[in-house]
């Protein structure tokens, strides 16, 4: 459909209002909202290149970002429409680790998980551990998810997942902990987070692989569990 | 205690150069190696430039040959028009000026050299707290910190709001400014003792009203460095690895034995 590749150009080129006519053009057209976001992820795939090749600043970064957030949005009542019947949404507690307040990428997830159908609580920015924990005894959530960019995050994650795992027992269940942002396979192993991901559609796959669902979107090529 | 070359970063400059200044007389300072700015935010690009580094570094060690490799002149313009060569010694150990930054020292591993570098998030607990003594650092997440290499080389404070109104318009360009600075209630200008404060004083404040953030100038200091580069290295803020040890965050985040 011409409008997928006229949303996927614009993104790359963050052309901001070109971008989400299009995307709401596809949508009129009846794309399905899981194939809008498939064309958005290959655009953002393109704009981490372009960063790395320092083509692009962080400023462009977030304004990829925000423009993907708007998609996410225009996509949101199709994607739970697309949900198959019965299905029942998780709910994620998510928030950036203690040491840390950047939350562009966790707020992206945001919007993706309850775009697929999860209720999302979102406890905010320089979280302590404690409050994770709290969040986890009253609220019993299917999956955490703790969001850091930068290293000063990783002790506020392993504190939260060691907190987690002292109450098990009155927890009876300790939520898988996802981590998200500047992560990888080496900082999961070093705070004793479950899984990892910094791509918020892939962080949607995985919460629901952690559901246990019958995936709505297919099975990504990155989802990294230990 | 041979050190064959000091790989440092073209964004702390100052730092580097007046710690190597007050740790070494000139005839006993290894040579510089520069990495360039710019890398400073791309963490996986710096980690691949300094491990391709170590690797030609290496080379010369196998072959008991002095090695001759690309370093960035620090300065402006274009990385490629600073290039100067540095000639390196076959043995000896290599110092780095960096923290773990982001993920910068990830994995970085010398086959023949051992590596030293701080046991440091990055530059910033560096300067702060005279390096960052984890669980003391009075470093404060709503602050945005920075020093003069800020000003002077690509970073998200050098990119100007003027910059993204051209680039993206008025809307957009604030739009950008509140995502990016969201949660952020201070820039914190330290002054490491490296540069002038009192002239780079007024850009700060001025982008600090521009952000919509407080001002505050930190004390700060390039103690750590200075260790570093004099070879004091018996301290646990400082990580030795042996020949074929991979750095890692390991030993970033806890303390050793």
């Amino acid at each position: 459909v011409e409008s997928l590749d006229v949303l996927r150009d614009s993104l790359v080129e963050l052309e901001e209002e070109r971008a989400l006519e299009a995307a709401r053009a596809a949508l009129a057209l009846g794309v399905r909202s899981k194939v809008l976001l498939e064309a958005c992820e290959k655009a953002m795939r393109v704009i981490g290149e372009r960063y790395e090749r320092q083509e692009y600043y962080l400023s462009g970064l977030i304004l990829a970002g925000e423009i993907f957030r708007q998609v996410l949005e225009l996509a949101r009542p199709g994607l739970r429409a697309e949900l198959p019947r019965g299905e029942a949404g998780g709910l994620v507690v998510l928030g950036t680790a203690q040491g840390d307040i950047h939350d562009i990428g966790k707020n992206i997830v945001a919007t993706a998980l309850e775009g697929f159908g999860f209720a999302v609580v979102d406890l905010g920015v320089d979280v302590p551990p404690a409050r994770f924990l709290r969040a986890a005894a009253e609220l019993h959530p299917d999956v955490i998810g703790i969001s850091g960019l930068i290293t000063g995050s990783y002790q506020g994650m392993k504190a939260t997942v060691e907190l987690l795992k002292e109450h098990r027992s009155e927890l009876v269940v300790v939520p898988p902990v996802l981590l998200g942002g500047g992560v990888d396979q080496e900082v999961m192993m070093y705070t004793g987070a479950d899984t990892w991901t910094n791509d918020a559609i892939e962080g949607v796959r995985i919460c629901q692989r952690l559901m246990e669902r019958e995936t709505a979107l297919p099975s990504g090529d990155s989802g990294r569990t230990r | 205690v041979t050190v064959a070359a000091i790989l440092a970063c073209e964004m702390i400059e100052d730092e580097t150069l007046l710690a190597l200044e007050r740790a070494l007389p000139p005839e006993e300072r290894p040579p510089l190696v520069w990495i360039e700015a710019s890398l400073h935010e791309r963490p996986q690009k710096l980690q691949a430039a300094l491990q391709e580094l170590v690797e030609r570094l290496d080379e010369g060690a196998r072959l008991g040959e002095p090695v001759v490799v690309q370093s960035v002149r620090p300065g402006e313009g274009p990385p490629a028009d600073r290039l100067e060569k540095v000639q390196v010694a076959p043995a000896g150990d290599l110092v780095l000026g960096f923290g773990y930054c982001g993920g910068g020292l990830k994995e970085l591993v010398s086959q023949e050299r051992r590596l030293i570098f701080p046991r440091s998030d990055d530059c910033i607990s560096m300067f702060l707290d005279g390096g960052c003594d984890r669980g003391k650092a009075s470093r404060d997440s709503h602050s945005y910190y920075l020093t003069k290499g800020w000003f002077c080389h690509s970073s998200s404070i050098r990119e100007s709001f003027e910059d993204w109104v051209e680039r993206y318009g008025p809307e957009r360009a604030k739009h950008i400014r509140d995502l990016m600075f969201a949660n952020y209630e201070r820039l914190s200008l330290i002054d490491t003792g490296a540069y002038d404060v009192a002239e780079w004083r007024p850009r700060s404040e001025a982008r600090a009203v521009d952000l919509g953030l407080e001002h505050q100038i930190l004390p700060g200091s390039v103690e750590l460095l200075e260790r570093l580069f004099a070879g004091r290295w018996d301290t646990p803020d400082i990580v030795v690895l042996k020949p074929g040890e991979p750095a890692g965050i390991q030993y970033l985040l806890t303390a050793p034995e």
